[in-house]
């Protein structure tokens, strides 16, 4: 299915070749045969999916069209609301009732016409990792089912990975959407802070969190965020601004774009080689590439992560102080760390997210788009210990969360394993076309859909770990 | 759990006083991971609040320099 792209699955929809109703059965299908090894889901909407796909046959049957998403299956991260499902956010604390109301993006996605295959996996509440004592089972990696995906939107990532969808909505608080798109091999976009209503979605991190699409293709990512994208003032974060035009210049290749490599965050080894490669293939192709210096990067991390951790407990201190043994020790631990922040540590956070918002914006005045890794190693496996933090932990994404920048990563090559490596391409704030036509372009230039093409998924592994039991 | 560096007591003692004060009672076989945690975040937090920290924010900068 993700081999077609969305649009070609959109042109066949609107030619009677093929029906949203045989989509929604081949989605269904192979979860069916899949996820029994990936974990991808935790609720298969089968009723609802059959519904809306025939529902969405019935409207092109009528002559009506309302947008690219019309008939094609996808799938929610599940701390993502969507009326008449449960949104267990991976947890036994949630109550299990069917949401009341559609999250905004959801409704948005179904006034297009879009098919809700199920709920995806991710870590509870979505914070701290793959870790065992979760409500679910954790997601394994299509690329080798030993390995883990990377985090929180692991079942999303897993679900297009793996050809189940062609497109899953995940949330990014510091680095959720891209840090499994990259570990899984597919585009994961966090889009600009506010482009993407967050109404009717768990909160982790109110001043981080984001929503956004992951693709199998750059393409098929902008088809999903124009679609879910949009203003509601019930988010207060939410900006009045006028949608994007993502596929319009898409293709227009990257000759004249000013493209900055943020040499301060790479380091050794075989990711910061091919993010180094990827610069050589943008200025082959035109882009003007230089080398982008950005001071204390590790310190403004260090910033992004406080914040990351104490928000958490503002919003869970009331059930943590009564059902702590009913969280998974992976949300847990990361939430109490957050009662261990102070006023001052805090404030003292949000004071240098004022200094990395200036400097990165200081970077926009001479480039268009910023070239780092998203994260310096491949897929790793599962660990029972102590999780790594940023900025002493391989991931470049958080850094983005806290200036509110959008960026996506883009697949690009495998490593000498055979595992996904990725780049992150960061744009100007509500200037996702840009960032979109650049990875476009990465998409090209590396031959991505190839390399993907050649390989079936899922690959097994010989490991008998068990994530789910440790 | 891979084996570890024994908590220093003086960790363990800010550790469960900083979550007491908030009204958490972690239980005793559930601190040991949460504690090596803790030691991570506490060299977050020292990068955070590293000395020309005011410095570095042009509201700021006047004011340390006046």
């Amino acid at each position: 299915m993700p081999s077609l792209g969305i649009r070609e699955l959109g042109r066949q929809l609107r030619a009677g070749s093929i029906t949203a109703t045989a989509l929604a059965e081949t989605a269904l299908a192979a979860a069916a045969k899949l996820d029994p090894t990936l974990h991808a889901f935790i609720k298969v909407t089968s009723e609802q999916a059959l519904r809306d796909a025939r529902q969405a046959d019935a409207l092109f049957s009528a002559g009506r069209d309302v947008g690219p998403m019309q008939g094609i299956p996808y799938g929610l991260k599940d701390i993502i609301d969507a009326e008449g499902v449960p949104t267990t956010c991976q947890s036994r604390v949630t109550d299990g009732q069917p949401a009341v109301a559609d999250s905004f993006l959801a409704g948005r996605l179904r006034e297009q016409g879009a098919v809700l295959v199920g709920k995806l996996t991710t870590f509870e509440f979505a914070v701290g990792g793959a870790l065992p004592d979760q409500a679910f089972p954790l997601a394994r990696n299509p690329w080798n089912t030993a390995l883990q995906t990377g985090g929180s939107s692991s079942g999303s990532a897993v679900a297009v990975a793996a050809g189940m969808l062609p497109m899953a909505v995940g949330t990014d608080t510091g680095g959720s959407i891209r840090l499994p798109a990259a570990y899984c091999g597919v585009v994961g976009v966090k889009p600009t802070y506010g482009r993407v209503s967050r109404r009717g979605v768990a909160p982790l991190a109110w001043s981080l969190d984001h929503c956004g699409p992951m693709a199998a293709s750059v393409e098929d990512a902008a088809i999903g965020l124009a679609a879910m994208e949009g203003h509601d003032p019930a988010d207060p974060a939410s900006a009045d601004v006028p949608a994007g035009n993502y596929l319009a210049g898409l293709e227009a290749g990257v000759a004249g774009l000013r493209i900055g490599l943020m040499v301060d965050m790479l380091d050794q080894g075989p990711v910061a080689a091919e993010v180094a490669r990827v610069a050589g293939l943008l200025a082959s192709a035109g882009a003007e590439v230089s080398d982008a210096r950005l001071v204390d990067q590790a310190r403004l991390a260090a910033a992004g992560w406080v914040i990351h951790m104490a928000e958490p407990f503002a919003i869970h201190a009331g059930r943590l102080r009564t059902r702590y043994a009913d969280y998974g020790v992976s949300a847990a631990d990361r939430m109490t760390l957050g009662a261990t922040l102070t006023a001052h540590d805090y404030l003292a956070a949000t004071q240098l997210r004022r200094v990395a918002a200036g400097r990165v914006a200081a970077l926009f005045e001479h480039y268009d788009c910023l070239l780092c890794p998203t994260v310096l190693n491949t897929a790793p496996g599962f660990t029972t210990g102590p999780l790594p933090m940023a900025p002493f932990a391989p991931a470049r994404t958080i850094l983005f969360n806290l200036t509110g920048h959008p960026a996506v990563s883009v697949p690009t090559a495998l490593d000498a394993a055979g595992l996904p490596m990725a780049v992150q391409l960061v744009g100007r704030h509500f200037d996702e076309a840009t960032m979109l036509r650049a990875a476009r372009s990465v998409e090209q230039l590396t031959g991505w859909a190839a390399t993907r093409a050649a390989h079936d998924l899922p690959r097994q592994a010989d490991s008998t770990f068990n994530p789910a039991t440790g | 759990m891979p084996d570890a560096a024994p908590i220093p007591p003086a960790i363990e003692a800010a550790f469960l006083a900083a979550v007491h004060a908030v009204g958490l009672e972690v239980p005793p076989e559930r601190r040991l991971r949460v504690m090596q945690e803790y030691v991570m975040l506490r060299r977050v937090v020292a990068l955070v609040h590293a000395e020309d920290l005011a410095g570095a924010d042009p509201q700021f900068r006047a004011g340390k320099h006046a």
